[in-house]
């Protein structure tokens, strides 16, 4: 009934693909030619000679600042401080411990003065980029994360922990192309406990065949659990 | 990669934005795509690069306009496409309506994760490339996303059912 629903919603498609232009055109054409003119490495290395200068001062004054871990058991976790609302923005990486919070850390970068010249932005929101990592951009709320194609980052307990999470399976799924359900279930409970969320449970959606031998892990944050669910196999590059 | 995924990629663009904006979306695409060529998962370009665009339309939209295009884009459609496909699957007109109101009253991640299921016809791993989740997270939000759907369907169905009743 479901793959019904979507053939429905399929039908109400405005675009009918076979009459837009394909790659071999004379509009892809000037197209290709005109993206093979961009600059290819020149911007990524620029970005990254501005970082290294950007994280020195930062560095510095986070350690003349006396910031440190509170808690040197607890596991920090490293933010960048976007200087745009942007995802090719100049960055500075700083790290944050459990019980501070990324928007709080980029702000005290953005107030020192250290980081760029321009006066701190009056809003900063805290996100989760599909690499993982937390980020912090200027802007008011959830919608400067999304607008990004980034999740927003709730850094209360728990919602912290279940979005780092997410980002954890992300990159296990990338790692593992069709992991088994012995191979997910242990990530799965390795993963619980690293994020301290021992009261969560684990379990299986179904059964692995020989049509969907690989297994995903979803995050059920309704119910507590992480959900096992057969997958087939992804197609061969 | 460029001449695989330009006609793809110009209609995922087309079914979010005008023409104009989408020809400078799959243009900023492909830029991103050639400077980041070195981080694309080689399995899923094509959502990889729905990814992108995703996120410069995000960037170029001004919210609720590029939505409200969108949903105007799909109201045109029937004034604009004949459908035999759906007269196969035996759909009234009157259902694709109540279809299409159902999806509208939807949030708006979840309306965008049924169109990449049924527009651009991604799996889970492919929408999770898309949206930047896991692929067992796309799937629950998905599955979810459907439940919701189908659950608006029949509620506007029973509504149009009693509308009939009183009316008879």
């Amino acid at each position: 009934m479901t793959d019904r629903l979507l053939r429905d919603l399929a039908e109400l498609d405005p675009i009918d693909e076979t009459a837009v232009p394909d790659g071999h055109g004379p509009e892809a054409d000037r197209l290709l030619a005109w993206v093979l003119a961009q600059p290819h490495t020149e911007t990524p290395r620029r970005q990254q000679r501005r970082r290294l200068w950007l994280l020195v001062p930062a560095a510095l004054m986070l350690v003349a600042a006396g910031w440190l871990l509170a808690q040197p058991s607890e596991r920090p976790h490293e933010v960048s401080c976007y200087r745009e609302a942007s995802t090719g923005a100049d960055r500075a990486e700083a790290q944050v411990g459990a019980d501070d919070d990324p928007v709080s850390v980029c702000a005290r970068l953005w107030e020192s003065g250290d980081l760029w010249a321009e006066p701190r932005p009056s809003e900063l929101a805290s996100c989760v980029t599909p690499a993982r990592s937390i980020a912090v951009v200027p802007g008011d709320g959830e919608e400067s994360c999304v607008a990004l194609g980034w999740a927003p980052l709730d850094w209360d307990a728990s919602a912290r922990e279940v979005s780092l999470l997410d980002a954890d399976l992300r990159r296990f799924h990338l790692d593992h192309a069709c992991p088994s359900e012995e191979e997910a279930r242990a990530h799965a409970e390795r993963l619980l406990e690293r994020h301290g969320l021992e009261d969560w449970d684990v379990q299986a959606v179904g059964q692995t065949t020989p049509e969907e031998p690989c297994v995903s892990i979803g995050i059920d944050s309704d119910d507590d659990r992480l959900l096992l669910t057969p997958l087939r196999a992804p197609p061969e590059s | 990669m460029f001449r695989d995924n330009y006609g793809g990629l110009y209609a995922y663009a087309l079914r979010r934005a005008s023409p104009e904006d989408a020809e400078e979306v799959v243009a900023e695409t492909f830029v991103v795509a050639w400077r980041r060529w070195d981080d694309a998962p080689r399995d899923h370009v094509r959502p990889w690069l729905y990814g992108i665009a995703r996120r410069i339309l995000a960037n170029q939209r001004r919210g609720r306009a590029r939505q409200k295009r969108l949903l105007e884009r799909m109201q045109g459609w029937r004034a604009l496409r004949s459908s035999p496909a759906a007269e196969a699957y035996g759909i009234a007109r009157s259902e694709s309506e109540q279809l299409y109101r159902a999806w509208r009253q939807l949030r708006p991640e979840d309306r965008e994760l049924l169109l990449l299921a049924a527009w651009e016809q991604l799996d889970h791993h492919g929408i999770a490339e898309v949206v930047g989740c896991s692929p067992g997270t796309a799937r629950v939000r998905l599955h979810r996303a459907r439940k919701r759907l189908r659950s608006q369907l029949d509620r506007l169905t029973g509504e149009a059912g009693d509308d009939g009743g009183r009316d008879g």
